[in-house]
């Protein structure tokens, strides 16, 4: 069912198709993407040109806004000219910025400042230049319509997870609405200072080492388990675990016998406990299985709450695989159906916010005073009013 | 799947024991029967509410919680039933092992044919002419005031929402006495930390579920739950809490 | 160095003049990386035709000569006076470059 009000601002140059240039760089990845979407149907949506540069912190430390700034600084023109590369591959030679491109969608929050400011300085430039609509889009939204795009119009419960949002997230009435989050830090965040403990490698990601060595694990720890209603926390098994764990470093990576007994405790055979070590991909694994329950089990508590048998993750964390396979068997148990993506358009990328752009781009956005692209670290998923939805 | 949980709990139950499920949640499934755990002489209407085994979480992981949050349930209706004011349904019996609880039916069906939860009655009443209603209203003021005694005496709920709350109309005059159901995750807590969280459950609840009037359900729910404190001074304290957590989420830097 | 007697209460000062192609580009920069934003630490703006900042604590005056851009920082201490224009400069920068790469 398309609104006819979405198609209140054309294609140019009388095409069935609007180009949306998109960037990204809320966090410590640069993404640009081009898409094509259909005219008439704003799911319809063909990935011309998806690159992204991360910026890796060494092992032990996390990303500091500067350097990262400075990465998106380094890296923007770089980019992009790949990106024009790309849409002249498919496009055809003669693709060019100011004719071609409808509208430039960035990200306006949140996220980190700095990172956030240096696109947008690159965005507005560009724009300037070439007198192209500039479209300021929130991160959250970018996730969430990109996983529309995927599940083709259903209308899932989504649950967000990254590095810096941990969301459960419905339509109603014209917004996204918040029914379940954080009470503290992010789930990303959480695995990524596990990580810096451990001294796991930032590269790829924090999260997919952990995942990597967690599949490796066989003992579990019970670690606290913090659930109040739809919302969860995350602080307690943190703090818990990195005590464990610096006792576990300083102690040669083994527990102390003792130590292990209590841990494994609920096995209820002494012997059997003496008999094995704990490691490194015990802890990574415990943690996984932990955090996970607590997140399928919110979002379980939401649908039930909303009546929806469909979930989609979206968000860097999404990408995990453990995460896919428990929600998996939650939604099948439900008869439901889950939709994930892969790592092209899980972790933070511009394909995502070119989509969430030209949706707003051609409901009627425009903007009136170069002030409103001031970028924000903190901008409410439930703040924005989805005009382009019923 | 369902099927194959029903079949499980009527095995349990043996298989002449009459059953019917009444609502499936995230946690637990209801079911309606007619027949005491154990004493026949007091055949009535009672709810049995079974915790299903959860095959996406670690079996330690679910057995430990299971058991945790039932006892937690069991240990707060005997509690909360000696209370003064507070209205919550009486506990029957229970097996922590294999998550059973068995409770008084409370509730009842709604003009819609709904079950009478305060999420449905708000939903029957979503529209501009009976949102604003004074049965609402006093219904909400009830609410409020039945999580305040909750709070002064030193208990938190921990999973508010509109379908944790159930209404019972009054056969004399007709009016709505709201019941706290669904204790899994409650507990004793003195922190005000606690208080101010189970708040902002409460509204963020409404405000997600019932977001075209819900300013002014959360204002008469605070406005009832204002009603039930003496001491001014604890009340001031939880209310700043309250708004420094609602401050924390709104605020919450968004940082990898 | 020009002194300007108007913020003498502001007493470290920097001058930066910068060349463009044109007049155009003088306008995408100021506007893309200069005069949008607030400054660091500083929410509370004033803002002209020809300045912005906060009169107590650092402002920037900026004009044109012939395609070159002149932009007059006057700070209240050294550090803000670094930060601020170290950043700027940064921003300026991108902009350029951007510029350059896709006129």
């Amino acid at each position: 069912m398309l609104q006819p009000e979405l198609q209140k601002v054309l294609p140019k140059n009388g095409k069935d198709y609007y180009i949306c240039l998109g960037l990204e760089g809320s966090a410590n990845k640069l993404g640009f993407g081009v898409i094509k979407q259909s005219l008439s149907d704003p799911l319809d949506t063909e990935v011309i040109s998806n690159i992204r540069d991360t910026y890796n912190a060494p092992p032990g430390e996390g990303f500091m806004p500067r350097d990262t700034a400075r990465h998106h600084k380094n890296w923007s023109c770089r980019i992009l000219k790949q990106v024009i590369e790309e849409c002249k591959e498919k496009l055809g030679q003669g693709f060019d910025i100011k004719k071609d491109i409808d509208c430039i969608a960035f990200t306006k929050g949140p996220g980190m400042g700095a990172p956030l400011h240096s696109v947008c300085v690159f965005a507005r430039t560009l724009s300037l230049l070439h007198n192209i609509p500039l479209i300021p889009v929130n991160h959250c939204i970018g996730h969430i319509e990109m996983g529309r795009c995927i599940t083709k119009g259903l209308n899932p419960v989504v649950l967000y997870v990254s590095g810096g949002n941990t969301q459960v997230i419905a339509y109603s009435n014209n917004r996204y609405r918040i029914f379940g989050e954080t009470l503290d830090i992010a789930v990303g965040n959480c695995l990524d200072r596990f990580a810096r403990i451990l001294k796991i490698s930032n590269s790829p990601s924090p999260g997919y080492n952990i995942e990597q060595l967690a599949r490796k694990g066989k003992h579990l720890i019970e670690l606290p388990y913090t659930v109040k209603g739809m919302d969860l926390s995350m602080s307690g098994i943190l703090q818990y675990l990195e005590q464990l764990t610096k006792s576990f470093l300083s102690n040669g990576s083994k527990f102390s016998k003792q130590k292990k007994r209590k841990l494994l405790e609920y096995l209820n055979d002494t012997e059997m406990i003496d008999s094995v070590e704990i490691t490194v991909e015990d802890l990574c694994f415990s943690f996984q299985e932990h955090l996970f329950a607590m997140l399928i089990e919110i979002t379980e508590r939401a649908m039930a709450h909303v009546g929806s048998d469909e979930v989609l993750i979206v968000g860097g964390v999404g990408c995990n695989l453990r995460l896919q396979e428990m929600m998996e068997t939650m939604c099948k148990d439900r008869n439901g159906k889950m939709f994930a993506t892969d790592d092209r358009f899980c972790i933070d990328n511009g394909v995502m916010i070119a989509q969430a752009g030209v949706l707003q781009y051609r409901y009627g956005y425009v903007l009136e005073n170069l002030k409103d692209t001031r970028v924000t670290q903190t901008f409410r998923t439930d703040e924005v009013f989805v005009n382009w939805r019923e | 799947m369902s099927a194959e949980l029903i079949d499980h709990v009527q095995q349990y139950l043996g298989k002449n024991f009459p059953i019917k499920l009444i609502s499936q949640g995230a946690e637990a499934l209801v079911f309606e029967t007619s027949k005491h755990p154990f004493d026949p002489t007091l055949d009535k209407e009672y709810i049995i509410k079974y915790r299903p085994f959860k095959k996406y979480r670690h079996e330690q992981i679910d057995r430990v919680i299971t058991k945790k949050r039932t006892v937690g349930e069991c240990r707060c209706l005997v509690k909360l039933s000696n209370m003064e004011g507070i209205n919550v349904p009486q506990f029957i019996a229970s097996d922590p092992h294999n998550g059973f609880i068995w409770q008084s039916k409370i509730g009842q069906t709604l003009k819609d044919g709904t079950f009478s939860n305060l999420r449905n009655f708000l939903w029957l009443n979503n529209n501009d002419k009976n949102a604003y209603t004074e049965e609402v209203k006093q219904v909400l003021l009830n609410v409020g005031k039945q999580i305040g005694i909750l709070h002064t005496n030193q208990y938190v709920h921990g999973d508010l929402t509109s379908s944790n709350i159930v209404l019972q109309q009054e056969d004399c005059n007709g009016k709505w006495v709201p019941f706290l159901i669904d204790f899994g995750l409650s507990g004793y807590s003195t922190l005000v930390e606690d208080k101010g969280v189970d708040l902002y459950v409460l509204e963020r609840a409404i405000l997600s579920t019932h977001s075209l009037y819900a300013e002014k359900y959360n204002e008469w729910l605070l406005e009832g739950y204002k009603q039930a404190y003496q001491d001014q001074e604890d009340l001031t304290q939880v209310l700043k809490r309250f708004e420094e957590v609602r401050l924390r989420g709104r605020k919450r830097s968004m940082l990898g | 160095m020009t002194t300007n007697n108007k913020y003498e209460n502001l007493p470290f000062k920097l001058t930066l003049d910068i060349p463009f192609q044109c007049q155009k580009h003088i306008d995408i920069v100021l506007k893309s990386s200069i005069v949008t934003d607030e400054l660091i630490n500083i929410d509370n703006n004033i803002q002209s035709e020809t300045s912005m900042g906060d009169i107590n604590k650092f402002v920037i005056e900026y004009f044109t000569v012939e395609n070159v851009l002149s932009l007059r920082f006057h700070s209240i201490d050294i550090r803000l006076l670094r930060l601020i224009s170290n950043n700027l400069i940064e921003n300026v920068k991108l902009s350029i470059e951007c510029i350059d790469e896709f006129q």
